[in-house]
């Protein structure tokens, strides 16, 4: 199999729950009603539907398990795609995968086609042996959230104002996901080549496993036991407990720490002042801690802490990403024209706010690390007020070694 | 560490002299022949043509009205002025390439945007890379042009480096790559010097014309009209103030400016040598090129479809690749109906398939995707119709092994059409001239659906390395389509396939043969 043409295909629709109309979402500011005010995450699209992904043999031996799927997309994408090429090329395979809320939306007013890729490491390999000299065949389940993670309002930003206004419908929508089909090129050697062809061989691919924690006062050390000997990196993201699940906000938004968020509205931001990323008690790779206290209390850039972030997720490969002081915080940059000295308004720039993780590479070799025997900790210092939990996602991204036999498959690292 | 042995080894930033081993000879030739429907360029046969070698070309207005009024279709820019493009050498036709405009919307959109942008939009006049528009929130996120000029946030103009101006007053002067005309270009570097007894070496341009001249509120659409000698053949108008303008949109090209940039290529002896023998056919050897086989065909009109209906109509196209080695097929439809739109506003009439934006050179998605399959030595390539609108980007991108760079609101409808009745438009991508003004206000939303065109990769695996086609045997490959058309689009359509075959350049007794 090739998996570079391999494609989820199929139509997606979200539709009403009491009348089965589509909605007909409106994105000029005016006030939301029965049948407008229905979006989905659009850094993520229709992909945001799928919650876990496991793929396996064809004798029922697992090999790579993804779980919050939707959230890993939301928590990476961003961060090796540009707007531009998201906008140029990126929404012809999924109509909604948007750099805006109420682009997202307008999209969402009709059934739509789509044929996305899985993002799994396993199928980001060049080939893959599924004959019966390889993995005897490849099963795929996917897993789908609840509607209320995947559907959620849109959000209207006025031309000056970095917090835009919900617009979110009186009824409550469903989505819809029809005539699937899995489409790939497969390879299909010979009877001469096949003959040739050895029965066991050796798979290395990149996995992500995901582990879901609460995150709750100003000055919290977290643990995992990641188990995994070849670590490259771990990146973290988190949103208000209260939002997850929750159709009134977004439930796949990138959001720093915040106080006092509510069923329908965010929180007062809580800021990350400093990071420490440990190995067994030990700060590591860096011997210091990530500390910018000056730039999170001021909404300035924390390049110290967002610089290593983006590193775990792009591992160095930083030429596409949505990274920028007004998606990271809000902030607006630049003009429109230097002659006009127009403000480059928020309707024409990513949505502001919507991306923020915390996160560390944690070797430039891409090698990896053994966290077999260690713990991985991991301290963020914020202003959260211990009355509001954060949901705290950890990424952990490991080199994986599988050899394939006629016995089975058997992982070496 | 290895020893330092001489002094000058220690001299930093210096190193040893080497000899050459190649020479680039830069040199500016003019046509031979040049008139405003026709270029020939007579190549010496001198050297290794580069195929960054480049034509240069320049239109201007006809009419001082016009002046700074018009500019080349933003999704073809120059190539726009090409009808086709031909390689001869002693008389034998190495490459050609039919309907240029067409071909190069499809083959530029696999162009990054950061390219397109950045590179495509000055040397070619492209302009399709797609960004969310400045308008606030009336029409929040709709897209629009990247590369505007604003005036304010609700207003935005073209470049003025796209405007076409007047004779005598400059304009942009725009390049084409040979490369971007012969695809022999892109997988050889052409020996010219093997060709001394071969015979004339040329490159001929057959060229679109704009010549309507005649003005009126109906500017663009003249009755009776042949559709290619009006505007949108080589240049579009901007609007001003909401209405579309009453002036002389002809054009003409600039022959002083007709030039072709040269780049020559010499290397030592043991290479020209390689290459003289990778050529020689007395000894067997040849080498492997992509050429682009054309093929036109024609759906008329059907029975009037019922209010609120979408028509089915099924049809087979074949394309003639019989006995070649067919790499991969790409196919678009276009319009060139006109129609009365009605007697309000200052545009009576105008194109209906051509777009304020890139004219003539729409390629039209359908309101209900279109259906595909197609048939290759007797076999279906697909096991089910293809009609999965981003399933067929998907195809597409395995054709280059890299991804189409368009918006989905160029590529289709599909976000925008109801999925039932006539399919009709409900949403809208692209703003409305009320709450968002570009090129005095041009429709943004005609460029809706613009840039479709569809296509299957049949090489064994991703990606199209020479070495990898399907021979077509005797029968033609033929295209299995089901297309439909509601009430408001029930008009004659033009198929243009475009399919890149592999054939193989060699010389023989001093004389070229091309080989399928």
């Amino acid at each position: 199999m090739d998996p570079r043409t391999l494609r989820l295909q199929g139509k997606y629709r979200i539709v009403s729950d009491t009348t089965n109309t589509l909605p007909q979402n409106i994105t000029d500011g005016s006030a939301a009603s029965a049948t407008s005010g229905v979006g989905s995450n659009p850094f993520c699209g229709i992909a945001g539907i799928i919650d876990q992904i496991n793929i396996s043999t064809g004798n029922s031996r697992t090999i790579e398990s993804i779980r919050s799927y939707n959230s890993y997309l939301a928590t990476t994408r961003p961060f090796f795609t540009s707007a531009s090429d998201v906008n140029n090329g990126g929404n012809l395979y999924d109509a909604t995968y948007q750099i805006k809320s109420t682009t997202n939306a307008l999209t969402t007013n009709q059934e739509t086609d789509f044929a996305i890729q899985l993002r799994t490491g396993f199928f980001h390999n060049n080939i893959i042996p599924i004959s019966e000299k390889g993995t005897s065949g490849c099963s795929i389940q996917i897993s789908l959230c609840q509607n209320n993670n995947q559907i959620q309002p849109f959000f209207v930003f006025d031309p000056s104002a970095p917090e835009g206004s919900p617009i979110l419908s009186t009824t409550e929508f469903r989505f819809e996901v029809f005539d699937l089909a899995l489409t790939f090129d497969t390879l299909i050697a010979s009877s001469s080549l096949y003959s040739k062809i050895p029965s066991t061989g050796v798979l290395q691919f990149n996995t992500v496993s995901s582990i879901v924690s609460t995150l709750l006062s100003s000055d919290e050390t977290k643990n995992f036991n990641f188990g995994t000997t070849n670590t490259l990196a771990v990146t973290h993201s988190m949103i208000p407990s209260i939002h997850l699940n929750n159709r009134k906000v977004d439930s796949l938004r990138l959001c720093q720490p915040e106080n006092g968020a509510t069923v329908n509205g965010k929180g007062t931001i809580a800021p990350v002042t400093a990071v420490t990323y440990m190995k067994s008690g030990r700060m590591f790779p860096y011997d210091y801690e990530l500390s910018s206290p000056d730039q999170a209390l001021n909404r300035r850039p924390s390049a110290m802490i967002i610089e290593p972030a983006q590193n775990s997720v792009s591992l160095y490969n930083n030429e596409d990403s949505m990274l920028s002081p007004c998606t990271f915080l809000g902030l607006t940059s630049g003009r429109l024209n230097l002659v006009k000295n127009i403000a480059q308004p928020y309707p024409c720039i990513s949505d502001p706010n919507s991306l923020y993780i915390l996160g560390v590479p944690m070797d430039s070799a891409r090698t990896g690390v053994s966290f077999a025997r260690d713990n991985y900790s991991v301290r963020i210092k914020s202003g959260l007020d211990q009355r509001s939990p954060m949901t705290l996602f950890t990424y952990c991204l490991a080199r994986n070694l599988v050899q394939y036999s006629p016995a089975g498959i058997q992982t070496l690292e | 560490m290895a020893e330092l042995e001489r002094a000058e080894d220690q001299v930093l930033g210096k190193s040893e002299e080497k000899e050459a081993f190649m020479k680039v000879e830069s040199t500016i030739l003019e046509p031979i022949v040049c008139t405003q429907s026709f270029i020939r360029f007579q190549l010496a046969p001198k050297g290794v043509l580069s195929r960054d070698s480049m034509i240069q070309l320049r239109y201007h207005c006809n009419s001082s009205a016009a002046d700074a009024q018009l500019f080349h279709p933003i999704n073809v820019g120059i190539s726009a002025a090409i009808r086709t493009a031909t390689l001869k050498i002693g008389g034998v036709i190495v490459s050609k390439l039919e309907n240029v405009p067409y071909y190069h919307a499809m083959t530029k959109a696999y162009n990054s945007p950061a390219y397109r942008s950045g590179i495509d939009n000055h040397l070619h006049g492209i302009n399709n890379v797609i960004s969310q528009n400045s308008a606030p929130t009336t029409e929040s996120g709709t897209f629009g042009l990247k590369d505007v000029e604003p005036i304010s946030a609700t207003e935005g103009r073209l470049p003025y480096t796209m405007m076409i101006r007047e004779k005598g007053k400059g304009g942009p002067v725009h390049g084409i790559f040979l490369k971007d005309l012969f695809s022999i270009l892109n997988d050889v570097e052409l020996p010219l010097f093997l060709l001394e007894n071969a015979g004339d070496i040329y490159i001929e341009l057959e060229l679109n014309q704009q010549t309507n001249s005649q003005t009126g509120t109906d500017v663009g659409n003249i009755g009776g009209d042949a559709p290619k000698d009006g505007l949108g053949t080589i240049a579009d108008c901007i609007a001003k103030s909401g209405v579309r303008q009453d002036i002389d949109t002809s054009v003409s090209l600039d022959t002083d400016s007709v030039k072709m940039f040269v780049d020559r290529l010499y290397f030592n002896e043991d290479i020209m040598a390689e290459k003289a023998e990778s050529l020689n056919a007395s000894k067997g050897r040849m080498i492997q090129y992509v050429d682009v086989v054309h093929t036109t065909a024609a759906l008329k009109q059907g029975p009037a479809p019922a209010v609120n209906t979408i028509q089915a109509k099924q049809l087979t196209n074949q394309i003639a690749v019989s006995g070649m080695d067919l790499q991969n097929l790409k196919w678009c439809y276009t319009v060139s109906k006109k129609e009365t739109l009605g007697p309000t506003g200052q545009v009576k009439q105008k194109p209906l398939y051509s777009s304020d934006f890139v004219g003539r050179y729409k390629m039209w998605a359908t309101p209900k995707a279109d259906s595909y399959n197609i048939r290759i030595n007797d076999m279906m390539f697909y096991n089910t119709e293809v009609s999965n609108t981003a399933f067929k980007c998907s195809e597409l991108e395995s054709i280059y092994a890299t991804p189409v760079a368009l918006s989905t609101a160029l590529y289709s409808q599909d976000a925008e059409t109801e999925k039932t009745g006539a399919y009709n438009v409900k949403t809208n991508l692209f703003p409305d001239t009320t709450s968002y003004l570009l090129a005095g206000g041009l429709e943004l939303r005609q460029l809706s659906g613009s840039h479709h065109f569809a296509g299957a990769n049949v090489t064994v695996a991703y990606g199209n390395a020479l070495d990898d086609s399907t021979h077509i045997g005797q029968k033609p490959v033929e295209v299995q389509h089901t297309f439909y058309r509601n009430k408001d689009t029930n008009y004659d359509v033009t198929f243009l396939y475009f399919a890149e075959v592999v054939k193989k350049l060699a010389m023989k007794d001093g004389r070229v043969e091309v080989f399928t």
